[in-house]
Parts: C-alpha cells; structure tokens; sequence
C-alpha cells in the first residue's frame, strides 16, 4: 500500500511510447485503467442516436460520438480523425419467430455478413485543424459532399440543413462503472495492474452481482471505501482467486450488492462530435430505409503519417481465404466443370445418354463456378476499412490508424474484452462464437446471483447455488445453456417506445451486438435496443439481458428496465438498496441541439 | 489556455522536450515524480551522468520504500545501460514472477544479448510477442536478426515496427529510423542511410543521436567539413567524450592529426575520468581507443579484459582479440577471434578483425577467407565508422 504513488508514477514512464485516457476503458490499447496507461483522446465513450422528437416535422436523426476529452474539453487532439459511419438500410428481421439453435444463428450471421459486405457506409469526418477549430466533412450521403471548418465549441447550420457541433459537452454516460467491475473482479479497476499482464486482468473469481464471502480482493471494505473508485493498491501476493462456498451477508442476513447506484461519471466532460441529419440527406428511400445504423472510429495520426515521404504498406487484416482470393475456389469448380465436359467428349464409348448426362453436369459445374467467381469477387470488393491496405484508402485515412470503434455500448467492454482487435465495428460477424462463449462466461456468474436474488435467469447454470468461474472453451457446449440469452426477445417496459405503432419486432441481443452497430429505428422512439437515447440507463439494460423475459414481477413481464426498478431493490434482501446504475445524469440534458449538457467548468 | 493548446499543433523536438523533462524535475512534488523526471532525462540524453543521477534517485527510493518491483525493474534498467550486466540480472531476479510482464521480458532480451545469447534474445523476443505487437519489441527482432546476418527479416521487423508507432511518440519514431539507418550503414549502402537519417531528422528535430549518426555518415563519405561542423556541435550540445573521439578520427581520416591530438586528448581524459570515479561504462571505448587510435596493445588488453569481464559477447570477445592483436599477441588473438567468431554475428568489423588476426597468425586462406566475407557484408567497411 505504502507504494501506492510511486507504483502509479513508475509503471508509466516504463513505457514512454504509451498515451493517457479517462475512461470508458477500451479498448486495451488506449485502456488508461492500466496503470501504465495514459488517457487517450482515441478512447470512444459513447454512441449516441435517436430520431430528432419533432412530430410532424421533417424527419431528422441525431448522432453524438464522445470520447475522452484529452488535451481538455473542447480542444482537440491534433493527431486524431473521428469517423461517424451511416448507412441507412430498410428494417431487417430475419430472426422473426425464430428456434433459438445454433443454425438458426449461423443462418442470422450469414445473412448480416452478406448484408454488411455489400454495405457503402457514408461518412462524416472530423479532423483538428487548429487550436479551435475542426474540418467536418460529410461523404458518400445521397445530398451533396459536404465540407466545411467550423469553430469548436459552437452549434453550427451547414447547407441550411444539418446542425453539427464538435467541442466539450458533460459526459452524458451515467453508470456505477466500478460496480460493473467489482462483478467481473476486473482487476485494473482495483490495482495496480500493467497492461502487458495480461493475466491479472479479470482474475479467475466468479463473476457475480452479490459479494462474494471472502472475496477480499474485490468486496466492498469499510476501512477503504474508495477502493476501485479512484483508489488503487498493489495486487497483495498470493494466488488471486476464490475458494470460498457461499454470498457474503451482513448481521441482518442481507447480501452485499457489487453496485453502489453511484455515478461514476458525475462532474466529467468529454469531448463530443454530435450532428442532426434530416433522414432525406442519408437516403432517397424514406419509407423503405427505416433503420439509420451508425457507428464510430477514432483514428490516430501514424509516425509515418507526420513525415510524408514515407510510405507505410503494413499488411491489411486477413479475411477468410474466400474473400482474400474470390476466384481460387471457384477456378478450381470450374475446372472440374471443364473436366467433366472434356470427358464426356472422349467418353465415345458411352452412351449418348450418359455423355449428355456428364456433359449437363459438366455445364452446370463450369457455369456454377463462374457464377460463384462473380459474385465473390463483387463480395470481396466490398472490403471493411480494417481488410484494406493503406494504399487502398482514401490519401488522408491512410496517414492515420485505427484504433477504436464504438457502435453499442458494452459491446467492447463487456462482451469482446476490449480486445484491440476486436474493434471491427458493425464487421464484427466473425465474433459469434466469442459471443457464446462470453455471454456463456458470465452467465455462469451473473446466472446464479440472479436466481439467489430470488429472480428468473434466462441462462441455465444447473441451479447452482453460488456463481462459477468458468473458462467456457467450447461454444458449441456452451450454446445449450446461453441460447435464451442470446436469442430471447427483450420485453420493453410499455409501448412507448414505439411511437409509430407499426409492427417492429421486440429486438434480440443477438441482433443487438452484431453487428456492432447503433441501429437507429426511425419509427421508434430510439431507445436502446432502438438506438440509444441519452437518457437511457444503458448498464442496467445490459445487465437484464441475463433475465428470462418470460417470467414475471408483479404482475408484469420482465423488461429491460426491470432492474432500474426501486421496489424491485426495496423488497430485495440485498444492501444497498439501489438499482446498480443511477437512473438519470448527473447534469440535465438539453432539450434542444446539441442535447449534451454543457461542459462542467476546467479547473 | 488557447496557447497551451496551439502548442500540440507544434513539431516536436529534442530541446522542447527537454524543457519539458527539466520544467517536470523542478516542479516535483514527490520523489516518485521526480524519479520520472530524472529517469525520462537519462533516457533521452544517453549521457552517463544523467544515468547515474537517475540509478542514485531509484537506489534512495528503493532505500525509503523497501523492495518494490517497479524500482527493481528502472535499477536494472540503468544498471543495463552503464554496462553493469551483473547487477542488473541481480536486480531482475528479485522480480518476483507475478510482476513479470513484457517490460520486463524486454529486458531479458537486452540482458541476454549483453551475454552474448543472441539465440535465447531473439526467442524471447518472439515470446513477447504473445503479449501484443509492439514496436520495441520488434526493433530488438530486427537489430538481432541483423546480427544474425537475416537482413529482409530485419527490414521486415523494422517496417511493422514503423507502423504501429503514432505522431504521439516521434522521438521513438525518429530512433527507429537511425536503427534502421545504421543497419543500412554497416552494410556499406550509403545512400539508404541517410535516407532513414534524414526521415529520422523530419520527425523529431535536432536529436543528438541523429546529429551523430549523420556526422559518421559524412565522415564515411569523405564529406570532411559537415561532419566536423556536426561533431562541434555534438560536442557543445552534450559533452560527450566519444563525440570527441569521434572528432580526432575524422581529422586523421581527413589527414590532419595535428589537429586530431587535442580531441583525441580530450576524449582519453574524459574517459580515464570517468573510469577513475568507478565507472564501467567507457571500457570499451578505452579499448577501441588504444588499440586503434594510440596502437597501445598493452592499454588495449587491460581495458578490454575489464570489459570482458563484464559482458561476453561478440562484441567484447572481438575487442579482446583485436587488444591483443594490437600487442602483437596472436595467438591469444586467434583464441579471441575464434570466440567472437562462434557467437555466429555477422558484423563486418568484426570479420574485417578477425580476417587481420587470421593473416597474422599464418591462417592465411580463412584470413583471406574472412576478410572477403567482411567486404561481401559491407563493401565499404575500411571507410570511417564512429567508435560508439
């Protein structure tokens, strides 16, 4: 302990190459709750989209990227691009009345993977040009190329049609974020932990929602209550794991809550792109493309991209043997078509009928090869940013990398480890069976606090009285248990949220997070899963996806907002006696653009 | 607010981060702060002082607080750099496993290659990596696979290395660059040196080890006058007292040594200084130096022995071959020659030292033999080169 301010101060300048960030804690690359860490203005935060509430009016949809806010609120970092991609696509339910099974799945990412690989994402395009101003840039939208530097700091109409304002705004993410981490035993919360040890950052303790009886390293301590909020410690010696055998309870027999309902954000700024769009400018198909889905991406100036005579051919991201050579299989079918035909020409001995047979066969071989060598090739040249090599992209994209994305929230934090290559944005198809397996992971630890808290789990751990650390390794082992997590459709509190009455079906978390987008529905409110609005208490939400939305609580349907639900806590025997996150921002927001609250004042 | 901000739309450069460091160092608060000071100084100046002031701060530290990775993992890293191999592996291994993390592989990596295991260096090197690609990581792949004589490998390395660096660390950057230079320099290819040398000048401004690296590139290209000019001003800048070596030789090459004896003074002096207060770090320049610019084999023998002492490597067990060479000594040469030979580094110095010592001792066809191979490595290996 005695080491505390000398271990933070030493374990940074051991790396001086690394950055600093103050965070929403992804990805590991720009994680600042490493010790050796510094916060990064290429830490996304948050994403943010709805439709603009202007009944009768023009349809408008809103999008706000926030990210750390370093140098400080309101100024940027001058080595850093932010990218906000949109493409508005129609509403897209292939898993209506679906069987929750594995083919079920595959069929899903299937048909997203074909839908992204041909998708043209516009873009919007925000590049420091100096200490107080910035270039939008708005690209690939069915209005006119837009670009144009405005000051920051200051709400600004370009072509008399879109607001848009970069600068400081109060960090509109209200969440008990080490509450999230107590659950996990995410140790760099708690200690001083490097980035490169790799080992000590969710260390193998259960996850779980309610203390844990002798889980020193992580349970709430009266004497440090400040331990995992700002205070850190040297990790003590010793195995970091649990043996114990049931919850910790307090003298009137009531469990520990891992969460404090505290805003951990409370009294923070960020830095924020945020712009409202009439729907008319992203698409000419109003009535068709209904969903605006978006993402966003920070990009970090390379060395190389500083000095520009050097060229910078790093090798692109791989993609699946398929996509990187669309014709090598396909020649290969064809070829065997030719074969077929080549013998059924030579077969003289034959009957007539066979060789027409073998020659029918060889036709429809070369023909279905060549017609598989058209249409992978047209697939293989819808390539994300990630699978392009530098020299594919745009002249001022290639002088920088990426480093984050950020489409729903907790996609990265919770879900894919925060894992550096994990930021693929809405290209995240291939992370489906990480996805079982995590979703499997938690479930294992989440699943039994929520039955000991006398609620209904949509995962099945076997009725096991206290959490499990699991390394789940097989997703097809998996699947059987985390299927209704995965699949189940998320009740909503009322009908709110769906202000068109059309028949939009109840979304899915698998739906939810691949791909990574902010699926922005028009005919909707916006609310999470619907987009996200900045009001919506998105940590809580997540948590329910870890409910059987079948089953009941007074009276009614598990729901998304199940668990923001002070009686739900009062009648819990748990303490505190709070919903885990705080149900509103620590500042009002605007009901006018740019929505975000004002900046708290820079010390 | 609005001028600190303007600030991060400047270049960045040597001196500006300089001040910064020493603005740091005034300002601290706390000996953790500055212990970042003086550590960020000693690694940006490379000077021996600033190194040891450094190691002084992490010892009182490590006095105060008592057993602390962090403090263990910067000693050895000092320690490292002023050539205390011993105590450096002595620092390391009260690591406990727990704390060990690339950082500390890395480490590893530097030590084991200071002992000569260029095979273990570059395996743990290639285990770092299941940590995550870095660029230092790759910079130590590329600067072994250069000794080990795997050129495109190493081009490789350093081009992937490149790249993942951001406009958030040119100095890395510009280093990098000189590393690369370097490779190309020891391999006669002139041109592509100062290719990356200057590369390295556009992305970090006025950095002494640039400076140094483009003056024994003139030099090497007769280019007489700048790398004098460059020289002086390395000297003015940092004090150096192989700048000042450096400096005697080029006059000499230039084929004026009258003017090279006051350097060369100099530089002894300094050097001789130096060892007097107990310092290892300028053996092997003591031994480079009278071996080939005072051709005093017995002074040659004595500080390249307490160099070997420390390290064996390629590198040291050559110097003592070249020591005794220079005494007349050829038999213990070829013993030398032959260990420095068997590390299996590709070095065309080396080979050129070992191709001399071969002749001498009447091994004529593998002298012959080895001084082909040192003009295949680099074909203008009998130009300037800088002792440092």
């Amino acid at each position: 302990m005695k080491n505390f301010a000398l271990s933070l101060l030493l374990t940074v300048l051991v790396l001086p190459t690394a950055m600093r960030a103050a965070d929403h804690n992804d990805p590991n690359a720009v994680n600042s709750i490493f010790s050796d860490i510094e916060p990064n203005p290429a830490d996304l935060y948050d994403f943010f989209g709805w439709p603009s509430d202007n009944p009768g009016g023009e349809e408008k949809v809103v999008m706000a990227l926030t990210f750390a806010s370093i140098p400080r609120a309101g100024t940027l970092d001058p080595d850093l691009l932010y990218r906000i991609l949109v493409a508005p696509t129609p509403r897209y339910s292939p898993l209506a009345d679906a069987e929750p099974t594995l083919g079920t799945m595959l069929k899903y990412l299937s048909a997203v993977t074909q839908k992204y690989l041909s998708l043209h994402p516009a873009e919007i395009r925000v590049v420091p040009v100096s200490a107080t101003q910035a270039r939008i840039q708005f690209s690939g939208f069915i209005g006119e190329n837009i670009s144009q530097v405005i000051d920051l700091n200051k709400a600004v109409t370009l072509n008399n049609a879109i607001k848009a304002y970069v600068g400081g705004r109060d960090d509109a993410f209200f969440n008990d974020l080490p509450g999230f981490f107590r659950s996990i035993n995410y140790a760099p919360q708690f200690y001083h932990i490097k980035q490169s040890q790799t080992d000590l950052r969710e260390l193998p303790i259960p996850k779980t929602l309610i203390e844990l009886e002798g889980n020193d390293l992580f349970n709430f301590d009266s004497a440090h209550p400040k331990h995992g909020q700002g205070e850190k410690f040297d990790l003590p010696p010793g195995a970091p794991t649990w043996n114990g055998n049931a919850y910790h309870k307090d003298a009137q027999g009531n469990f520990r809550f891992v969460y404090s309902g505290t805003d951990a954000q409370a009294g923070k700024n960020v830095n924020a792109i945020i712009v409202e769009i009439p729907l008319s400018f992203l698409t000419a198909h109003l009535q068709q493309d209904r969903i605006v889905n978006a993402w966003g991406e920070s990009w970090v100036r390379k060395a190389t991209g500083k000095v520009p005579a050097i060229s910078d051919e790093k090798p692109p991201v791989l993609r699946a043997f398929w996509l990187e050579y669309p014709v090598t299989l396909p020649a290969l079918v064809i070829a065997l078509g030719i074969l077929l035909l080549l013998w059924a020409v030579r077969s003289v001995r034959c009957r007539w009928i066979s060789r027409a047979l073998i020659l029918a066969v060889g036709v429809v071989v070369a023909g279905s090869g060549l017609l598989a060598a058209v249409l992978l090739t047209k697939i293989s040249n819808q390539k994300p940013d990630l699978a392009r090599s530098p020299s594919e992209l745009d002249e001022e994209l290639h002088r920088y990398k990426l480093v984050d994305t950020d489409g729903q929230p907790f996609a990265d934090a919770a879900l894919f480890l925060r894992e550096d290559n994990k930021q693929l944005g809405a290209y995240d198809f291939d992370q489906a069976f990480l996805l079982i397996k995590r979703l499997a992971h938690l479930g294992w630890g989440f699943g039994p606090s929520i039955t000991a808290l006398g609620l209904k789990t949509a995962f099945d751990h076997s009725n096991s009285p206290l959490p499990v650390h699991k390394e789940v390794t097989s997703a097809l082992a998996a699947f059987p248990r985390v299927k209704k997590v995965i699949f189940q459709q998320l009740n909503m509190p009322d009908n709110s949220w769906n202000k068109s009455g059309k028949p939009i079906p109840l979304r899915r978390p698998i739906e939810i997070f691949i791909p990574n987008v902010c699926a922005i529905d028009m005919d909707t409110t916006g609310t999470w899963p619907y987009g996200r609005r900045l009001e919506d208490q998105v940590a809580t939400r997540f948590l329910s996806l870890f409910l059987d939305m079948n089953a009941e609580v007074g009276g009614k349907k598990y729901n998304i907002e199940t668990l923001a639900n002070q009686s739900l806590w009062d009648s819990a025997p748990i303490g505190p006696k709070t919903p885990p996150n705080p149900l509103a921002n620590d500042k009002p927001f605007l009901t006018e653009f740019p929505y975000l609250a004002d900046p708290w004042p820079i010390p | 607010m609005i001028v600190a901000a303007s600030n991060l739309f400047a270049a960045t450069n040597y001196e500006k981060e300089l001040t910064e460091i020493d603005a740091a160092a005034s300002t601290a608060n706390t000996q953790s702060e500055s212990i970042h000071a003086l550590y960020r100084r000693a690694c940006l100046t490379g000077n021996v002082a600033d190194i040891k002031k450094s190691a002084t701060a992490v010892q009182t530290a490590l006095e105060k607080f008592g057993p602390c990775q962090e403090l263990y993992f910067l000693a050895a890293s000092l320690k490292l750099k002023l050539h205390r191999v011993a105590e450096a592996k002595s620092l390391l291994e009260k690591i406990p496993p727990i704390q060990w993390d690339q950082n500390f592989a890395l480490l590893q990596v530097d030590l084991a290659e200071q002992e000569g295991r260029y095979t273990d260096a570059a395996n743990l090197c290639q285990q770092t990596r299941r940590y995550g690609e870095r660029w230092d990581a790759l910079a130590r792949l590329a600067h072994l696979d250069f000794l080990a004589g795997n050129f495109a490998s190493a081009e490789e390395h350093f081009s992937t290395a490149e790249a993942l660096i951001t406009a958030k660390d040119m100095r890395s950057f510009a280093w990098l660059e000189i590393q690369e230079g370097r490779m190309e320099f020891q391999r006669g290819n002139y041109a592509r040196a100062r290719h990356f040398y200057e590369r390295a000048e556009q992305a970090y401004g006025n950095y002494w080890l640039t400076e140094a690296a483009l003056a024994e590139l003139d030099a090497a290209e007769r280019k007489f006058p700048s790398a004098i000019g460059r020289y002086e001003r390395l000297i003015t800048a940092t004090g150096k007292p192989e700048f000042r070596q450096a400096l005697g030789d080029v006059y000499l090459y230039a084929g004026k040594p009258s003017l090279a004896k006051s350097w060369h003074d100099q530089a002894c002096a300094a050097f001789l200084a130096s060892t007097a207060q107990g310092n290892v770090h300028f053996f092997h320049h003591l031994a480079d130096f009278f071996a080939d610019t005072r051709t005093d084999g017995a002074q040659a023998i004595k500080w390249a022995q307490a160099d070997f002492q420390l390290r064996k490597n390629a590198f040291t067990a050559d110097q003592m071959a070249w020591a005794f060479f220079r005494n007349g000594q050829f038999s213990q040469a070829l013993g030398f020659s032959k260990t420095a030979l068997s590390f299996g580094v590709k070095d065309c110095f080396l080979w050129y030292h070992a191709g001399m010592i071969h002749l001498a001792a009447d091994k004529v066809e593998a002298g012959e033999g080895l001084l082909e191979q040192a003009a295949q490595l680099n074909p203008n290996y009998a130009n300037f080169h800088a002792h440092y």
